[in-house]
């Protein structure tokens, strides 16, 4: 029988309790976050330069991406608008569909241009483009987007399908959904049902999925540029109910998984609780498989933290840190049901 | 639409659906085909106002409906809305735009300082007469801008024409959420 989230995370509760860990009281002052969040870096990055330059790149803004949308225009005539509108854009390498904004005129701003109302481009940071391109969907496939709202990677799907295939978006929040089919709407996806409801719900049909996103609901730790209260927000505790809510999903997408079928797991966290703690319980208690995939070279996944060992395929996941790759904090992993 | 509202969808055949289109658009001299929508299928959802909603046809959305009304889970869309009721009418939402630019006669091409004012849902005058009374606003690209009414207006001998947005693009930023 299949170890249950809550089982799981009581056998490994200790992962929340760092009072073993270093204590760093001046970098926790410097940079206004509970002392619990620098012992956790320290044990990340194991060297304290490492994590100050980490907890530096989290006080200033990133640089602005985008995404050109495919199923509203063409590449050209889109880099031509641009260009002509004022907006200086280079490519990101290995990210075809996504491009830097160098500069940008004094107006529009990049959230209120014609071109943004007509759907032309997303903006979406380099690191929310990942998880699509890593689940790298098929045109014949049954795909679920387990916590879709605003859509960017709903929409992102839809373009790499071309609109073919067929999409469930699932989101839960009465508030969020609004946003997400908005921005369906705009960004002209065709092949997308949408629900309100939580993605576990959906698990008592007989509805399996060939490919599932799940872009977990999390603390946000990876974009504390964009949020600074997360810098005293979350609390151990706040992060365990979040990891039990991360495990419950990732079992729902598990159930809701063909056989043979692929997962993009992924948060915008850095914290290890909400990425490779929660990816182990899949593959040491539910037998999936991490897929390596070669496509990005980003950090590796951690195979210890504060005294638990995750198994040591979780390296073929993916960080992503600010300081060192000049996105926003993530964690993804690619998974296959055997 | 309300979040707080709870859609069941029906299916519309294409005829029904062509058939509320046309007279959902008629005032923009549109010529409207069924070969337009050959690969689209649409579901007209009851609520406190009707909506129709277009998405691409794919054998799997049958069976996902089905799923779900098992459960009793009703949809929060199929595809995106294109129509929405109002007073008993139905009109075409601002995603419809971007097709019936490509099938109606009474466009309006402005030029970029205009556009900019009727995102922002301002009314502006242009200095050409004009013969119909809606039309679609569009952008030297014949990108969809904006459904509009059109009121004539003379100054001394000049014709003019008020341009007046009813529904925009910058719906999405004012709206959309």
């Amino acid at each position: 029988m299949l170890t249950i989230p809550e089982d799981y995370l009581r056998r490994y509760e200790r992962i929340f309790d760092y009072s073993s860990l270093q204590l760093d009281q001046s970098l926790s002052r410097r940079f206004h976050v509970m002392d619990y969040m620098v012992s956790r870096y320290l044990e990340i990055f194991r060297e304290k330069d490492e994590a100050t330059y980490f907890l530096e790149s989290c006080s200033f803004p990133l640089k602005k991406t985008i995404r050109y949308n495919s199923l509203r225009v063409s590449r050209s005539r889109f880099e031509e608008v641009m260009k002509e509108k004022g907006f200086h854009l280079r490519t990101i390498e290995k990210i075809e569909i996504g491009y830097e904004v160098i500069s940008s005129p004094r107006k529009p701003s990049l959230g209120a241009s014609l071109e943004y109302l007509k759907g032309f481009y997303h903006i979406q940071s380099k690191s929310s483009m990942i998880p699509p391109l890593l689940l790298s969907p098929s045109t014949e496939d049954l795909i679920l987007d387990m916590a879709a709202a605003p859509g960017s990677k709903t929409s992102e799907i839809a373009q790499l399908l071309d609109n073919r295939g067929s999409i469930v978006a699932v989101e839960k929040s009465r508030k969020r959904i609004k946003s997400l089919l908005s921005n369906i709407n705009r960004l002209g996806v065709l092949n997308t049902i949408i629900v309100r409801t939580d993605a576990v719900n959906i698990a008592k049909t007989p509805l399996r999925f060939h490919e599932i996103l799940l872009d977990a609901p999390c603390s946000g730790e990876g974009i504390i540029y964009k949020d600074p209260s997360r810098r005293s927000k979350t609390s151990p505790s706040d992060l365990k109910n979040l990891a039990l809510n991360q495990l419950k999903l990732i079992k729902a997408a598990y159930d809701l998984l063909d056989d043979g079928g692929r997962m993009v797991y992924s948060t915008c966290s850095v914290g290890p609780e909400e990425g490779e703690f929660v990816v182990n319980y899949a593959v040491s208690e539910l037998g999936m498989k991490v897929v390596n995939s070669n496509k990005f070279s980003f950090s590796k996944g951690i195979t210890d933290f504060n005294g638990i060992k995750f198994d040591q395929s979780l390296t073929s996941c993916i960080r992503i840190f600010p300081h060192l790759h000049g996105s926003e904090g993530f964690f993804i992993c690619l998974l296959k049901k055997d | 639409m309300s979040p707080k509202e709870r859609l069941t969808f029906e299916e519309l055949s294409d005829k029904e659906f062509i058939s509320t289109l046309r007279e959902s658009v008629n005032q923009y001299n549109c010529e409207i085909t069924e070969n337009i929508f050959a690969d689209k299928c649409f579901f007209i959802a009851h609520s406190e106002f009707d909506q129709i909603f277009m998405i691409l046809h794919n054998n799997m959305n049958k069976e996902i409906l089905k799923n779900f009304s098992k459960i009793n889970l009703s949809p929060y869309s199929i595809g995106i809305p294109i129509l929405r009721q109002y007073k008993g009418k139905f009109f075409p939402t601002v995603s419809m735009g971007n097709l019936l630019v490509k099938f109606c006669k009474n466009k309006v091409s402005l030029d970029d300082p205009e556009i900019e004012k009727l995102t922002y849902n301002k009314s502006v005058i242009i200095d050409k007469k004009i013969e119909f009374n809606y039309g679609i606003a569009i952008d030297r690209n014949n990108d969809f801008i904006s459904y509009v009414k059109l009121v004539a207006k003379k100054n001394r001998n000049k014709f003019l024409t008020e341009v007046i947005p009813t529904l925009d693009i910058g719906w999405y930023l004012r709206e959309g959420g």
